[in-house]
């Protein structure tokens, strides 16, 4: 097999194995939905729930 | 429509776990991550008006995420911390022990990618944008996106194998 040529990205996909791809692609997933799966801190919250008050308190063009 | 709607509030707040996986998987950093997503709402709730409905909202938020860790969060990465498990202990889900090795492995092998690979894998393999739209968030080419996702993968690999994370008998 000849070495990886950094100008011929697109052969790349076929020096992995597509089992393996698909592993690094379930364990990628996995990753990423635990950190999403996360509770969203209290401050975000907030300040979505601050930011919709104030827009429907004070809706621009109302006075 | 010219001010945000309830809608658009909604949406934000179901975008926010997503955006803040990727903030988190960027930075490397719970807190600073926090801040990033934070920014990211406000910022996108100020440009509200140049946000055109019926396009992708969660890749106009990612853009603005994106966008901003790399003007203003990019010069503080990797400063952070390398203790073992320190990490996922700032997680505030009780995940198990077991998931909390593979999220620290994975967490460490993202690490060590260059940074345009680092984000198109987490834009197409992690968040499941489509390559066209992860080109888009970027600014780059599709065929960019797709050989940066191709080298991150491998080089994933490469490092889980080394990291004892995949077994290749299974």
């Amino acid at each position: 097999m000849k070495p990886k040529d950094e100008n011929e990205p697109d052969r790349e996909v076929a020096t992995l194995d597509p089992n393996l791809d698909a592993m690094i692609g379930a364990k990628l997933r996995t990753y990423f939905d635990t950190l999403a799966s996360e509770p969203v801190p209290d401050r975000i919250i907030e300040l979505l729930t601050k930011l919709d008050a104030k827009e429907r308190n004070n809706p621009p063009g109302s006075h | 429509m010219t001010s945000p709607s309830p809608d658009f509030t909604r949406a934000l707040m179901g975008a926010a776990p997503s955006l803040r996986a990727f903030a988190i998987s960027l930075s490397g950093n719970v807190d600073r991550a926090d801040d990033l997503v934070q920014d990211t709402l406000m910022r996108a709730w100020a440009s509200f008006a140049s946000f055109q409905e019926g396009t992708n909202l969660n890749a106009w938020l990612f853009t603005i995420l994106r966008n901003l860790f790399n003007s203003e969060y990019r010069k503080l990465k990797r400063e952070v911390e390398d203790a073992d498990g320190e990490y996922a202990a700032t997680l505030a889900a009780p995940a198990g022990q077991e998931s909390h090795v593979a999220l620290d492995e994975m967490r460490s092998a993202l690490a060590k990618l260059p940074d345009d690979q680092r984000e198109a894998v987490l834009l197409v393999g992690a968040s499941g944008f489509s390559y066209e739209e992860a080109a888009e968030i970027c600014d780059c080419a599709v065929g960019t996106i797709k050989s940066r996702v191709n080298r991150a993968r491998a080089r994933l690999a490469d490092l889980l194998f080394e990291a004892g994370a995949v077994d290749a008998t299974s």
